[in-house]
């Protein structure tokens, strides 16, 4: 039974946004982007249960559109939770079952919405919650059973587990902690070991107290006590060393790891790296072995895990994928993690981003990009180790010659490329669209740079293709000159290049310089290779002179793609 | 939990214990069906602690529904969450709520229990097929019963023109059906005809919904099968589908007396094809004395469509008085009733409250409660009603219904007529609406706002005005307003005189009422929206308690399914029972058949006594014994 979609009004800094699920689907964006909002919202539904009165949200839970705002304002706030099937009859006999009176129809499809709704008493003024199942036209059904009790059948169906970004082992390992509580409170000893084991216990207890007469003396002097009050005559007195039922015996167990040395250490003196992890397993055991034990059949979790890359070192975050991922029920992952990011498939992903004041979640959506793209994307994301989503505004060029020169420029003149989110993306492998359609599905601004020569005019017209009434100006530019290079000999590095003329090449040269075709000859009498070690030295060159030397043109697509980060969440 | 079924006999264990699918109990009366319904449900659910699937149990009436789930509260108290028990209609209502919208009707339809609200539906469809050119008038909307019939048999629009002869008719009629149903879609009201047909169009026209309730509702009982009509039967078999793992029916096709109703002896032959249903017999009878049970034996083996291996009743009280039964004849239908008071009167008591006079019609009860009355015992007649009569309950009623639907007009207009009965105030309507019309057309907060706004409120209602304005308007707590409501009407009799009398029959309703509250919070749980409960209340029917210790007067038909200590049979004459027009049909008809049963299940009411009286004159006409009497052989041929 999953989770369809999560659609978000006037909570928090939401002011309505649809979020659809998959089996796993990861979270990005810029802190401040309402990814934990998100989550707690969903724990709001699925974790709590109706109350008759009042409120189910704080007063800050309340989209509140500006400064000037009070609580409701901007509306009732609503989160709406859609679980369905993706073929009919994929729900079980015992999920159908517990909650019949939800279940609607959506086609053949069958379909649970349930909307918590906060919305203003006309008299008190308060804001009051109500937990409403609503029919496929959205109208709130009238179940015989009250929404609340079928609410909670529901929330048996649909756990929701929530593992905030501090996982504290000392915390989650204590013999009351909500997954590592059931194993020691529901031991399945079977009865021949537990009776064979407490008469190993007492034995053991016999023996301590017997070697130490100092024990043995206070032992028969309590035992007097029987004389006095009314207990056993005999054996009324225990002093037992270590518990004498197997039952308490596993409640103060604790839990070890043994480090490189073999020296047996607590969980809780290990590092906050093995601690996190550590706590991240044992909810997985967790999930596997209780779960239905305590929840019931057909029980399958909702499981959100913020941050699971915490204090883990990149090639622990890379592994964390496939653990997660094959995790039972439903997860939803929060994460900064680019080694995490570069393994989860685009179509998981979903970006969080300010469009204005408010949020919006992009995804790539489906039919955007075909199988080939598609892969090629994924290629990208993972070389870029994931950076690449992380991104406000990619600068599409093609070539390393332009990442060298226009990483180049941006040092010389102040601009700090990764505080602005820019990032310089290479196309000419895959042509700019793919790029393009991805950043507009997943609201990252674009602009792309070409060369003037033939290709060049190609890339433009596919980028231009996709501007959907936006600017060219803005968007996208072509170097008056075929290349890069004989733009930057046209702006005063020439020098660069007619030193890397060989003896041999210079006959080819047959213009004169000041003529319109010497850079060109120039710039293909160079040696193939050592092309991006040129931008180099240009680079160097260009530092040498200052800030001013820096070509206008190059300097302008710096400030325009600088200017598309800054603006509001990017799409058509 | 163990059950145990050693008080149950041989063939109640069979039928309790049965796992071998579709299975006909045909049972004779008093053989504790009913006890083998419940048992059977019980045993479902406590065989099944970890198990999800739920039990539904289909009754005729809102009473049958109650009386099993008290049954089963007192046997077990986890899982009953998972049995509904409900009247064909209300489940049809239930189905309608939650999957209404593939059939144009939201959650929150209203459902008309008025013939008076259905007509005025029909007047509205009436003025709309004139308005395109149909030959109409409002004289027509005398086509109402006409139109239930269709909706009975769920005929479908496209085929009225078939089913009347005259084509005049035809055309119209077809028209009116149609509009008459979009009327109540465009409104998002449905009447009880239109609950059964939209949620059969329903689960035939959408089979996911189907599916649905097949996979919840794995276990289907239906009590008292001989009484479904066609499109009962239909939605029955809409429900379960063509192969059900369980399907468990309990039936007596000697007890068919709703024949008028659409109910018929074939649908039993029907259902036991279509479902080749196993067959278990409960021929064993705790209620009725050995002599009677001889009568009843007599009586029905007269009639040809019965099932053909129904085995005759086997008496199992012991005999315990000579005069168990007893025939009485007299001259005139006054001495024969006068005679029957005075017999129950001289029982004493503490008797009267468990003797029941029964008769095949009204008005001979009617005598009867005047002669009993004369004795000196209380009478009293079953009286149904689809509303509340007195001026403090039809207020209540009406601000529910207004809480529920803020800008009802018609609710508004109830309260202001019936508060005016209670208080003297003279609140208009117009008032009302043009308050709302300026706060946002809450109707609820205006109503309370205008008539608190008024100096001529008496003290003591603006006291308890202002403490129920607070229940339900804000914070909508009808339970509380309910209770209050009944301090408030209960004060206003005790204080004043006048009121006692303006509050018209406030003693019977607020017994009624209590009743009422009662069962559907049983039903529904204490935490029932007011939507539900309204929903309920219109569907309940409205009867008000007998008095205690009064002598029950009642129709055959409204006797079913009841047991009385002493049981006055009267006017068992040719005419009367049978009916002047089961005669006129003859012998062999299904009419008279109809007759036959109507005797049988009134003599096997019957605990203790069956006394049978007749009269040679009735209203001045000779009127012959009844054939049944013969039968019964009580009267020799022709005697």
């Amino acid at each position: 039974m999953r989770l369809r979609s999560v659609t978000i009004k006037n909570f928090r800094a939401f002011a309505n946004v649809t979020v659809k699920l998959d089996e796993t689907t990861v979270l990005i964006g810029e802190n401040n982007t309402g990814k934990t909002s998100f989550l707690e919202a969903l724990k709001l539904c699925l974790a709590q249960g109706a109350s008759r009165r009042g409120d189910l949200f704080d007063d800050y839970d309340h989209h509140l559109a500006s400064d000037q705002s009070q609580v409701g304002d901007a509306g009732n706030t609503e989160i709406t939770l859609r679980f369905a099937e993706s073929t009919a009859g994929e729900w079980s006999n015992d999920v159908v079952q517990a909650i019949s009176e939800a279940i609607t129809l959506d086609g053949d499809l069958q379909q649970v919405v349930l909307r918590v709704m906060s919305a203003k008493d006309a008299q008190t003024g308060e804001m009051t919650a109500k937990w409403e199942f609503l029919d496929p036209q959205g109208n709130p059904l009238k179940p015989r059973r009250p929404a609340g009790v079928v609410l909670r059948d529901l929330q048996l169906l649909k756990p929701f587990f929530y593992l905030s970004a501090v996982r504290d082992a000392a915390r989650e390992f204590q013999p009351r902690s909500t997954f590592w509580g059931p194993f020691l409170r529901n031991p399945t000893i079977p009865e021949d070991v537990r009776k064979e084991l407490e008469a190993d216990l007492d034995a053991l207890n016999a023996k301590v107290i017997a070697a130490d007469d100092k024990l043995k003396d206070v032992k028969q002097r309590l035992e007097k006590t029987g004389g006095i009050v009314s207990i056993r005559t005999t054996d009324a007195v225990a002093i037992e060393a270590v518990p004498g039922r197997a039952r308490d015996l596993l409640s103060r167990a604790q839990v070890s790891v043994s480090g490189r040395t073999g020296a047996r250490l607590p969980m809780t003196r290990h590092g906050a790296g093995t601690q996190s992890l550590s706590v991240l397993f044992l909810f997985e055991s967790f999930l596997n072995s209780m779960l239905e034990r305590i929840y019931g059949a057909g029980s399958v979790p909702i499981v959100a895990v913020e941050e699971p890359e915490a204090h883990l070192h990149p090639a622990a975050s890379r592994a964390l994928w496939k653990t997660i991922s094959d995790m039972p029920g439903q997860k939803l992952v929060a994460t900064h993690s680019g080694d995490l990011l570069a393994r989860v498939p685009l179509a998981n992903v979903r970006r969080f981003c300010h469009d204005g004041t408010a949020i919006a979640v992009r995804q790539l959506q489906a039919g955007t990009l075909d199988q080939d793209d598609a892969r090629k994307m994924a290629l990208h994301v993972k070389a870029t180790r994931g950076e690449l989503l992380f991104a406000r505004s990619w600068l599409l060029v093609e070539g390393a010659t332009e990442v060298w020169v226009f990483e180049g420029i941006a040092d010389l003149l102040g601009i700090d490329l990764e505080r602005e989110g820019v990032r310089i993306v290479q196309y000419a492998q895959v042509m700019p669209d793919p790029f393009i359609r991805l950043a507009d599905d997943l609201g990252i601004g674009w602009f792309c740079f070409a060369d003037g020569d033939q290709d060049g005019q190609k890339y433009r017209k596919a980028a231009v293709d996709l501007l959907n009434g936006r600017n060219e100006a803005d968007r996208v530019r072509t170097l008056p000159e075929a290349t890069i290079e004989i733009h930057l000999c046209n702006a005063g590095f020439g020098t660069v290049y007619e030193d890397e003329v060989a003896v041999q090449k210079k006959p080819s040269i047959t213009s004169k310089p000041g003529d319109p075709n010497y850079w060109t000859q120039v710039v293909a009498a160079t040696p193939k290779r050592g092309k991006e070690a040129r931008a180099i030295k240009v680079v160097e060159e260009m530092t040498k002179r200052g800030p001013s030397s820096a070509p206008p043109f190059l300097r302008g697509v710096l400030d325009a793609v600088v200017q598309i980060a800054r603006g509001p969440a990017n799409g058509p | 939990m163990a059950l145990d079924l050693s008080l149950l006999n041989t063939n109640q264990q069979t039928a309790v214990a049965w796992e071998k699918g579709p299975l006909l109990v045909l049972a004779g009366p008093g053989s504790g069906k009913t006890k083998v319904l419940t048992t059977r449900i019980v045993r479902l659910l406590s065989e099944s602690p970890d198990k999800r699937f739920r039990i539904l149990g289909l009754t005729f009436t809102t009473k049958a529904a109650d009386e099993m789930r008290s049954r089963i509260d007192a046997l077990i108290s986890d899982g009953r969450d998972r049995v509904a028990l409900a009247t064909f209609h209300s489940f049809a209502a239930d189905v309608l709520r939650q999957h209404g919208s593939h059939v144009g009707f939201r959650p929150d339809f209203v459902i008309l229990n008025q013939t008076a609200d259905r007509e005025a539906v029909l007047l509205d469809a009436i003025r709309e097929c004139a308005r395109v050119g149909i030959e109409t008038d409002e004289s027509d909307v005398k086509l109402l019963p006409f139109l239930d019939r269709l909706l009975d048999t769920c005929t479908h629009p496209d085929e009225v023109r078939n089913r009347v002869r005259d084509p005049d008719l035809a055309d119209k009629a077809a028209a009116l059906f149609a509009q008459y149903r979009l009327e109540l879609e465009k409104t998002n009201r449905l009447d009880f005809p239109c609950l059964l047909s939209k949620a059969i169009e329903l689960l035939e026209s959408k089979p996911a919904v189907a599916r649905l309730l097949r996979t919840t509702y794995t276990r289907v009982c239906v009590d008292e099968f001989q009484d479904t009509n066609y499109s009962q039967y239909r939605f029955l078999r809409a429900i379960v589908g063509e192969a059900p793992p369980d399907l468990f029916v309990v039936a007596d096709d000697d007890q068919i007396i709703y024949q008028w109703n659409g109910a018929s002896p074939e649908r039993l032959l029907e259902l036991r094809n279509d479902y080749k249903m196993s067959v278990v017999q409960l021929p064993a009878n705790y209620r009725c004395p050995p002599a009677v049970i001889d009568l009843a034996n007599k009586l029905i083996q007269h009639n040809h469509s019965r099932s053909a291996d129904k085995q005759p009743l086997i008496a199992i009280k012991p005999v315990d008085r000579a005069d168990s039964v007893r025939l009485h004849r007299f001259d005139e239908a006054a001495e024969e009733l006068a005679w029957v008071a005075t017999d129950i009167a001289s029982r004493g008591p503490k008797v009267h409250g468990k003797c029941v006079v029964l008769a095949r019609t009204k008005q001979v009860l009617e005598t009867a409660a005047e002669a009993l009355q004369a004795a000196g015992v209380t009478p009293a007649l079953h009286v149904r009603k689809d509303e509340f009569e007195s001026a403090a309950f039809r207020w209540l009623h009406s601000i529910l219904r207004l809480a529920n639907a803020r800008g009802d007009r018609e609710q508004v207009r109830r309260a202001c007529k019936a508060f005016y009965t209670i208080d003297g105030l003279d609140l208009r309507v117009e008032q009302v609406l043009a308050s709302a019309a300026v706060t946002g057309g809450d109707l609820l907060r205006a109503w309370f706002e205008e008539t608190l706004a008024k100096d001529a409120l008496s003290d003591l209602s603006r006291e308890f005005l202002t403490a129920l304005r607070t229940h339900i308007v804000s914070r909508l707590d009808f339970p509380g307003f309910i209770s209050t409501s009944l301090d408030w009407f209960r004060q206003l009799h005790a204080d004043d005189g006048r009121d006692l009398e303006a509050l018209g029959d406030f003693q019977a309703e607020e017994g009624m009422w209590r009743e009422l509250v009662q069962t559907i919070r049983d039903r529904l749980g204490d935490g029932m929206t007011l939507e539900a409960f309204l929903q309920e209340m219109d569907l309940a029917p409205k009867v008000p308690p007998p008095p205690p210790n009064a002598t029950r007067c009642l129709t055959i038909h409204t006797s079913k399914g009841m047991e009385f200590e002493h049981v006055y049979l009267v006017g068992l004459v040719e005419d009367q029972l049978p009916s002047f027009q089961a005669v006129k049909k003859g012998p062999q008809s299904r009419e008279l058949q109809e007759e036959r049963r109507n005797c049988f299940v009134a003599i096997t009411r019957a605990q203790l006594s069956l006394t049978l009286t007749y009269a040679r004159r009735y209203s001045g006409w000779q009127k012959l014994p009844s054939r049944f009497l013969s039968e019964m052989g009580l009267l020799g041929d022709g005697a």
